[in-house]
């Protein structure tokens, strides 16, 4: 009853209310009139009959004493006109009944009178009163009245029915007036609960409650209004991160149909038609096998146990990734979901849809790079150690066949030069693959598996696998072309690296940052070192030039030590000084034939030498001519000037020979057309000291004359100089040369301006 | 510390597997080779947890998890297998199994320690 009561409406709980009191305190009221009634009547009904008592008494005690029983009788009549007594009668002192008298109209049924001298006793419908007369101090008679109650009870009787009359009279008064109290305390909260349910019904924020009186009904809808301006700003927040947000966002209903759609993302991600009631399937596209799987999942996802370990399961999500065409656009989703719990149930599914096409193919870009440079790397390897000449014939072969192969694919039967074309794509792949250029052997051997599906593919398929793996091929030898002119700038005939140093290159690459092709192909050439004999061989034809254009027997260039490594940058810092130091040697330090034989010697020879150790470098160019002659270079000093004959006395024969790398000496009297140009040995002093080296003499006449260049390579000095030198970039690198370890150079601008200028 | 019973036909993996049980604190009870050992050593040591993998010889796991949900229907079983199984997973995971761990197992990641932690944690509170 009371749960019932608590939902009616609040207008009729007020209703009710307002009838309950005022019902009630008129009924209290009109009780509490019987009740005062009730209690105080036998009060006055005693007042009245020892009123009237008195009137008796006062009348019949003389007669009484006299024995007047007419006085009595006439004096006790008096009581008759007072219409509630019923009965009086006067007795003896000794209790018979002296007179009396009875309304005669009720006689029915009188109960008798139960006799006492004096006192009272309330019946119900009547009281009996006795009272003794006195006359003269002495008692004569007791008088008895018997009163009827009947007209209380009548008059309580008529209390009830007037107060029951103004009961009822009082109701529709009390309706109106409390529908009229009601409208005026309701109103306000009837519109704040329509208000109300509005706004939870549609999830409308923006409607806000009417303005109020400012009672308390009307700071609540004051409150109520700062709630909903605050919840709308939230909402509006909430919907503008949404829309704005990269992911699709939706949530589903556990039965797998959509719930609601939360970011604008959805409807770029999913070409989709929202009119209609949006299914998971329909959204994703999705085929049968994913759908059977994504139910299992969705009935396993009902389940606590399961939502109890969402994040593990969530991997078996049958949409992890999808690949889907919408909006004109290819695009890989990955998907995300998680579950929504109310009270231990899942309400709901929220889904997160990312669009991660961009990220696949960047990805896959990146990767094809890393590819891409590996295979830059697997063919420069495959130059490595390679003869050039060997790789040219080698390339040369593969164009030819190159062009016998387009060539094929223009002639509709290829049965007649099919044999010879497997035949030499068959040698070039075991070629290619021996060399080193991996790529270009499996390019080759794809060839051949076009080739050898010739007869099961039908004639325009094979020709477009096989055009295709042609351009593949050729691209990959052009490439490879490119490559090798990068590499072989100046006509190398052969390339070495250190492999150790290669190999950590490669792994960088594989696993570090990008890097540009032009680094790389600077880093591959930073690490190129060729063996001293391979340097030599430009100097072998200098001399062979020579021989031939001045006609002295000079044996063939004898190399030291062929096979040491020599970085490129040393030989080309080095360069200059040792083609002037051969052509010195040949053409002042070997003697011409004639003279050679008079002094009993067979043909010159001239020997070139390169030593290293941790600290120093040395090329030394020994001839077995003449030597020199200090006292004549002393002499000839002294004659152009260059030093005083004091000073000339006191050198040493050494320090006499040296005087040679003085500027402005020249010995020879016969300019010759390949030395003495101006630049004599003072000039290769000059370049040795600049560049942070030194130029030695060791000779002996008659016998020979060693000159050694010498170069400390603990002197930081000398790889920027070489770099600073030689890059054809012409730009400064403040690094040094990987084999120089590191070392850090600090030179002053002026020194650097003053090494890059030569 | 829980009672455990690793079932793998590889017998690295199952040493692994046992290693990386061990440490956190757990008892492994036995190394079963394939499903029958499996419900063999079930019955035998009735463990709070057991690991199931799923590709097994003379009996699969698959056969292996019914048989021992039907001789003791509150067995804890995790299963161990790669996702790209997902039916075979949905599978074990509707007959009864507990929750699944993704193969390949990677000890060395502590990421997929964590999960595989939280996999068993909340296996043995189900």
């Amino acid at each position: 009853m009371m749960v019932r009561l608590q939902h009616i409406s609040f207008q009729q709980k007020l209703l009710g209310t307002i009838f309950a009191v005022t019902g009630l305190s008129l009924v209290i009221m009109a009780l509490s009139f019987i009740a005062y009634e009730y209690f105080t009547f036998r009060h006055r009904a005693l007042t009245t009959i020892s009123g009237l008592a008195q009137v008796v008494r006062l009348n019949s005690h003389t007669a009484l004493a006299a024995g007047d029983t007419v006085g009595v009788n006439n004096s006790i009549a008096v009581l008759g006109g007072v219409p509630a007594v019923q009965q009086v009668s006067i007795h003896t002192s000794t209790g018979n009944i002296f007179a009396t008298y009875q309304r005669t109209q009720d006689n029915e049924d009188v109960p008798a009178v139960e006799f006492r001298s004096e006192g009272y006793e309330f019946h119900s419908d009547y009281a009996d009163y006795f009272e003794p007369i006195s006359y003269g101090g002495e008692v004569v008679g007791t008088l008895f009245i018997r009163y009827r109650l009947d007209a209380t009870t009548t008059r309580l009787q008529n209390y009830g029915l007037i107060g029951l009359v103004v009961i009822i009279a009082g109701f529709p008064f009390l309706f109106l007036f409390s529908n009229l109290l009601k409208k005026a305390l309701c109103r306000p909260l009837v519109e704040l609960a329509a208000v109300s349910r509005r706004v939870s019904e549609t999830g409308d924020y923006s409607v806000r409650f009417p303005e109020q009186v400012k009672d308390e009904i009307g700071h609540l809808v004051d409150g109520f209004n700062y709630m909903l301006t605050e919840v709308e700003k939230r909402e509006m927040d909430l919907v503008n991160m949404l829309e704005n947000l990269e992911e699709g966002v939706l949530s589903m209903n556990p039965d797998g149909t959509i719930h609601a759609v939360h970011s604008r993302q959805v409807q770029e991600l999913f070409d989709y038609d929202w009119g209609e009631t949006p299914t998971i399937q329909a959204l994703f596209g999705a085929d049968d096998k994913q759908m059977s799987l994504f139910h299992r999942w969705l009935k396993l996802a009902r389940q606590p146990r399961f939502l109890k370990n969402w994040k593990s399961h969530e991997k078996l999500n049958p949409f992890r990734e999808i690949n889907k065409e919408s909006n004109g656009k290819k695009r890989i989703l990955t998907t995300s979901w998680r579950p929504v719990i109310v009270d231990g149930q899942l309400r709901q599914i929220m889904l997160l849809t990312k669009d991660i096409t961009e990220q696949r193919r960047s990805r896959e870009v990146l990767a094809e790079t890393r590819r891409e440079q590996e295979a830059l790397l697997e063919r420069v390897l495959a130059f490595v150690g390679n003869e050039k000449s060997e790789v040219q014939g080698f390339l040369d072969g593969a164009y030819k066949l190159v062009k016998q192969m387009t060539a094929m694919t223009s002639f509709a039967d290829l049965r007649g030069e099919l044999l010879e074309t497997k035949r030499d794509l068959h040698t070039l792949k075991g070629n290619a693959g021996t060399i080193g250029f991996n790529k270009l052997s499996t390019i080759a051997g794809e060839l051949e598996d076009v080739l050898e599906a010739n007869n099961k593919l039908d004639p325009t398929r094979r020709f477009a696998a096989w055009q295709v793996k042609i351009a593949v091929f050729q691209a990959e030898l052009q490439r490879i072309v490119r490559l090798q002119n990068k590499l072989f700038p100046d006509g190398d005939d052969r390339m070495y690296i250190d492999r150790q140093r290669y190999d950590a290159l490669l792994q960088d690459l594989k696993t570090g940052d990008l890097m540009v092709l032009d680094d790389i192909f600077k880093t591959v050439r930073s690490l190129d070192a060729q063996p001293f004999g391979h340097y030599c061989r430009k100097y072998q034809r200098l001399l062979t030039n020579y021989r031939s254009r001045f006609q002295k027997t000079i044996n063939d260039l004898v190399v030291e030590t062929p096979e040491s490594l020599v970085h490129r940058d040393i030989m080309y810092l080095l360069e200059p000084s040792i083609i002037h130091l051969m052509r010195n040697a040949m053409d002042h330090g070997i003697e011409s034939d004639a003279e050679r034989q008079r002094n009993g010697k067979g043909a010159g020879t001239v020997r070139i030498g390169f030593h290293q150790n941790e600290d120093l470098l040395r090329i030394s160019i020994t001839d077995d001519g003449k030597g020199i002659d200090g006292e004549k270079i002393a002499e000839m000093a002294v004659k152009k000037g260059l030093i005083s004959a004091e000073a000339v006395s006191e050198l040493s024969s050494r320090e006499k020979v040296e005087l040679i790398l003085r500027p402005g000496l020249t010995t020879n009297e016969k300019v010759s057309s390949i030395s003495g140009r101006g630049i004599g040995m003072d000039a290769v002093t000059a370049y040795m000291e600049k560049i942070g080296g030194s130029l030695e003499i060791f000779t002996r006449i008659g016998k020979g004359t060693r000159m050694t260049l010498r170069l400390p390579l603990s002197n930081g000095h000398l790889m920027l100089a070489a770099r600073s030198g030689l890059d054809d970039t012409g730009e400064t690198e403040a690094t040094i040369g990987q084999w120089a370890e590191q070392e850090t150079v600090s030179l002053s601008a002026e020194a650097l301006r003053s090494i890059s200028e030569e | 510390m829980a009672r455990m019973l690793v079932v793998d036909d590889s017998d690295y993996l199952a040493k692994a597997t046992k290693q990386f049980l061990e440490t956190n604190g757990h008892e492994v009870l036995a190394l079963g080779k394939d499903g029958n050992e499996g419900v063999d050593f079930y019955k035998k040591y009735h463990p709070d947890l057991t690991l199931l993998d799923i590709t097994m010889p003379n009996k699969d796991g698959r056969d292996c998890l019914s048989e021992i949900l039907a001789y003791d229907e509150n067995a804890r079983v995790l299963v161990v297998s790669a996702v790209r199984d997902s039916d075979i997973i949905m599978e074990c995971l509707e007959t009864g199994a507990k929750g699944y761990v993704e193969k390949p197992l990677k000890f060395r990641d502590e990421e997929f320690c964590q999960n595989f932690r939280e996999t068993i944690q909340s296996a043995l509170e189900d």
